[in-house]
């Protein structure tokens, strides 16, 4: 399949990135040894490891297009790589976070506190490379750089300060109980899917639309 | 019954004046009137002689279609170019052709600066004595 | 026999800028080279037959799949190198074999390895540490080492030393060698094209000026020399000209020769010649 293929030569393209993945586990080993609290983890991982690695392909691809646009393959296979590339990190960054959350914090695994975070996060992560996406491939990673730090920076601010706002002053206990339903983080996890589909909806028809 | 792959010898000059295609059918016309390619030989192939020459392939595609019309060479569908049967009286012809027009050019040129025909002649006796020194 | 390449009608507008229909074929067996001053749109044209830009008109055929629609299988055959090393900085060129062997469906290793050494280029060192004249013939080997039909080449040997250049030379030459593909090749270095190009297409200010077979390219012009008294007389047949207080040195068509006053000097047309004068135009006399 194309999109395989795509995926592949964006991790060898990535090859002078892995130095600085190495680096990262180190230090994220480091920061488990001092960590008490699985949500710790999930948000460590995801920032340090999982954010700039959704990054390389596309600063990758901003010096070596010609080779990805002389090679048989099309545009679409190209941006259906990278999206899917951007789902198997997500679901690799929670697996390592799970295992450190199990290292640190045993009981939030059990107590099903993990698995709503665990959604919270996706639906920030979908978000993020949602908005990211269509920029990246439509400008380039060099000339988009500010505006994915902003983005992240807007997106942060809004779930760390918008949603508290947005809960208090409301009867707390009724959302905490909402919370504990099995359905949120499906609900979640559901319109992280659709806003991704959206998403690559979009950076298909503006890289189709791109010259080189 | 054909020989394949004569090695046939062409120096081409690019300063010459004299186009490239023209050269190589000269000089295999040259080769097949002294009997050095003999009737059924094979030519090189158009495309292996470009590439040996190191010109186009049109250049020696119009090199060998000269050769062909006037009947020196024939093709044979996918087998590649081959020396005509040699009809020596019509290459003598030819070359008679081309002397005359040399000796022609020759006798003008006497004519302009005035030398007389005995200086002429006399001329002629001694490069034909040259030539036959040099064989 | 399919058109290698059959370009018709290809329009492209930029700002400032129209590649305006141009249209070419190459058959299988032959070398095009595709010239034209800086700026004329000789790379666009390349860039537009890899789908590398969208055309605004027309079409582009590799044998006889469409460069938009059969893109992937275009691909395949086509063999490209420009003059812009595409490769990763960090990669080996074991890392450019994995790529091409990933990629193409009839990717030769051997093949590959072969030309690797014959091209004299070491595999331990990354290619961000190879010189320019490397970079080509990498980029060269890996165009030659799958199973293409077009060899598509933009300007590959700008700024390489006349050694390589000859080298390359050879190896299209030997590309063509079986006569079922072919080879497109915009260079600057026209006297490369003048030995073993079968086709010249030259293009001018996104305009096709011409594209045959490079005899009749090179009877069909002629440069002519003359005094300043002279330069009326011959005004109306100029394509290009230059100017000083000595005379005038210009291009016209080989058939309006017959036009010419005699005290004008009449000569065969290199192609830089046909090239630089049609750039030039008609220059007011400078007095």
């Amino acid at each position: 399949m194309g999109a395989l293929k795509s995926m592949l030569l964006d991790l060898k393209a990535c090859k002078v990135y892995w130095k600085n993945i190495i680096l990262v586990l180190f230090v994220l080993g480091l920061f488990v040894i001092n960590m008490s609290k699985s949500v710790d983890a999930l948000f460590l991982v995801i920032f340090l490891l999982f954010l700039p690695l959704w990054q390389y392909p596309f600063a990758a691809y901003d010096k070596c297009s010609l080779l990805y646009l002389s090679l048989p393959q099309k545009k679409s296979d190209i941006v259906l790589g990278r999206y899917l590339l951007a789902v198997l990190g997500i679901v690799f960054a929670f697996i390592l976070s799970a295992c450190i959350g199990l290292i640190c914090d045993p009981q939030s695994v059990k107590n099903g506190d993990m698995f709503l975070i665990a959604s919270v996060s996706t639906l920030f992560i979908a978000v993020l490379i949602s908005v990211q996406a269509p920029i990246f491939f439509k400008f380039g990673y060099m000339k988009s750089r500010i505006f994915a730090f902003l983005s992240l920076g807007i997106i942060a601010g809004l779930i760390g300060f918008a949603l508290p706002e947005a809960v208090v002053g409301k009867d707390i206990s009724s959302v905490m109980e909402m919370a504990k339903s099995p359905l949120i983080p499906v609900i979640l996890l559901i319109i992280s899917a659709i806003i991704v589909v959206v998403s690559y909806c979009i950076s298909l028809a503006v890289f189709e639309k791109r010259e080189g | 019954m054909f020989e394949r792959g004569h090695s046939v010898r062409i120096l081409i000059s690019n300063s010459s004046g004299v186009p490239i295609y023209e050269q190589i059918a000269a000089q295999i016309a040259e080769s097949i009137a002294k009997g050095l390619l003999k009737e059924g030989d094979a030519l090189p192939s158009i495309r292996q002689l470009a590439k040996d020459l190191r010109v186009s392939v049109i250049t020696t595609t119009r090199a060998y279609n000269e050769l062909e019309n006037k009947g020196l060479v024939t093709a044979m569908q996918g087998k590649g170019y081959f020396v005509s049967a040699s009809d020596s009286n019509a290459i003598k012809a030819e070359y008679l052709k081309r002397i005359k027009g040399h000796l022609q050019e020759a006798v003008k040129d006497a004519k302009t600066v005035g030398i007389n025909g005995a200086e002429l002649q006399n001329l002629l006796k001694i490069l034909i004595e040259r030539e036959s020194i040099d064989d | 026999m399919t058109d290698i390449l059959n370009v018709a009608g290809l329009t492209k507008c930029f700002d400032g800028f129209t590649l305006n229909n141009i249209s070419f074929r190459l058959q299988p067996g032959y070398i095009m080279g595709l010239v034209g001053p800086n700026g004329s749109g000789k790379t666009t044209t390349i860039k537009l037959i890899m789908n590398m830009m969208k055309k605004d008109k027309g079409a582009i055929n590799i044998n006889g799949y469409d460069s938009v629609k059969g893109e992937v299988e275009a691909k395949e055959l086509i063999g490209y190198a420009s003059d812009e090393c595409m490769f990763v900085d960090d990669w080996k060129t074991d890392d450019v074999k994995k790529t091409l062997a990933l990629y193409y469906k009839k990717f030769d290793e051997t093949q590959f390895e072969r030309y690797i050494d014959d091209f004299d280029l070491p595999r331990g060192r990354k290619i961000k540490d190879f010189s320019k004249g490397m970079k080509t013939k990498l980029m060269l080997a890996a165009a030659l080492s799958h199973d293409t039909k077009l060899l598509l080449l933009d300007e590959p040997t700008s700024g390489l030393d006349p050694v390589i250049r000859t080298e390359l030379l050879d190896i299209l030459q030997e590309y063509i060698v079986r006569g079922n593909r072919s080879v497109l090749f915009s260079t600057h270095i026209t006297t490369d094209l003048e030995k073993v190009a079968d086709y010249i297409t030259f293009i001018n200010d996104g305009k096709l000026i011409f594209s045959m077979d490079k005899d009749s390219v090179l009877e069909t012009y002629s440069v002519v020399k003359g005094s300043p008294e002279s330069f009326n007389s011959v005004k109306e047949i100029l394509i290009g000209c230059r100017t000083n207080r000595m005379g005038f040195e210009g291009l016209v068509l080989s058939e309006n020769a017959a036009k010419l006053p005699r005290d004008v000097v009449c000569e065969k047309a290199t192609l830089d010649d046909i090239i630089v004068y049609h750039r030039l135009g008609i220059r007011p006399w400078a007095l």
